[in-house]
């Protein structure tokens, strides 16, 4: 291309190559440094956020064996960026207690989870006592994805916990494509405690010191169940007149 | 100094821009893997048959309520509840009163059923 009117002899041919080069290689090399982490942080932050819904998905089946008398459940399940485990109620270091002021007590009663670690990111989802709970390794507080079903009725002043125990034979993990088999071990125990007058309930959290999801706890029963927090960890429901405290043990065959 | 041929030159700036569109394109991509994916949560959850059995017991109840003893009304409201409770996870209250009206006299029903999803509240007359 000749430009009329101008003079080109101190155009290179050499110094346009070179300036063209450079600016294809200054492209390329800013796409790398910038947008090949960007894109790394999008897959591992879909691969968390699909996580979330299959832990919901976990969620749905397990209440379907404890509140809809479905003996087995098996679900395929994608799990990307992370792995899946199993933690057995014997091996959890997380507990719950449920106490009146009239002196009853569960005792504690160890639960065990779901639970997935990212890989690339620091997120952390589990499934414990039929809520799905999410935290940030390494950082404190938590938070609650997807609600238990406990309630409290009005009407008949009754207060209703479930406790669902994880429970598997050896540890189990997981990565990639999967099938989470599960049933309900008989049997489902009830303790069902009328008292004359209304009571005050505590539920008392024990959270595991390196897996700890009692903000999320706290959250919910302060939430969504008016539940006082009269101590650490430990939560008051006053009038009531009668506990209902169903716990089930839900047995994982394999993930 | 022979001149090259510079006419190809948008070539390499269409690279670049193109470069730059499957920059996008992989972020939208990445977005996209999340849309379609529900859970199996069950829409339609309304314990229809549940409250229906009880109702249909309800029923029952109140025609044979004169003739009951008071430990025998005791007896089976216990029955209703706990069954209630331990199979379909539900607290079930009732109580029946009776009442006239010019149509005859009936005992009124007043049925409560919770399972923690589906509160649901009725009271029915039955005419004897």
């Amino acid at each position: 291309m000749t430009l009329k009117g101008m003079n080109e002899r101190g155009v290179s041919e050499a110094i346009g190559f070179v300036l063209i080069l450079g600016l294809m290689i200054t492209s390329i090399a800013m796409v790398t440094l910038y947008g090949y982490p960007v894109l790394l942080k999008e897959q591992s932050n879909t691969d968390v956020r699909n996580m979330e819904r299959a832990m919901i998905v976990i969620q749905n089946d397990i209440k379907n064996l404890c509140y809809k008398s479905v003996p087995y459940e098996e679900t395929a399940l994608q799990v990307s960026g992370g792995s899946l485990e199993v933690v057995d109620a014997g091996a959890a270091l997380s507990s719950f207690n449920i106490t009146t002021s009239e002196g009853f007590s569960t005792g504690d009663i160890s639960l065990g989870k779901f639970r997935y670690f990212s890989d690339r990111g620091s997120a952390v989802i589990a499934l414990e006592n039929g809520a799905v709970l999410t935290r940030q390794d390494g950082q404190q507080g938590s938070a609650i994805l997807a609600e238990p079903r406990w309630f409290f009725d009005d009407s008949t002043d009754t207060l209703v916990v479930y406790t669902i125990n994880i429970s598997a034979s050896e540890p189990l993990s997981t990565m990639g494509m999967s099938t989470v088999r599960m049933s309900l071990t008989s049997p489902t125990t009830v303790m069902n405690t009328s008292f004359g007058a209304s009571m005050g309930v505590n539920v008392i959290y024990a959270p595991d010191t390196d897996d700890d999801y009692s903000t999320g706890w706290k959250n919910y029963l302060n939430g969504t169940l008016d539940m006082a927090e009269t101590a650490a960890n430990t939560y008051t429901l006053t009038g009531v007149e009668k506990l209902i405290v169903k716990s089930y043990t839900v047995t994982v065959h394999s993930v | 100094m022979e001149r090259l041929n510079e006419d190809g030159q948008w070539i390499v700036l269409m690279g670049l821009l193109v470069a730059v569109g499957i920059f996008f394109l992989a972020l939208i991509i990445n977005q996209s893997a999340l849309v379609g994916q529900t859970t199996s949560e069950a829409v339609l959850e309304f314990p229809k048959s549940d409250i229906r059995d009880i109702s249909g017991e309800m029923q029952d109840l109140a025609d044979a309520w004169e003739g009951l003893t008071e430990a025998q009304k005791a007896n089976l409201k216990n029955d209703i509840t706990t069954l209630s409770l331990y199979r379909k996870n539900a607290i079930v209250d009732f109580d029946v009163t009776s009442g006239t009206s010019s149509d005859g006299d009936f005992h009124l029903v007043g049925l409560h059923y919770n399972n923690g999803v589906t509160v649901y509240n009725d009271t029915t007359p039955y005419y004897y």
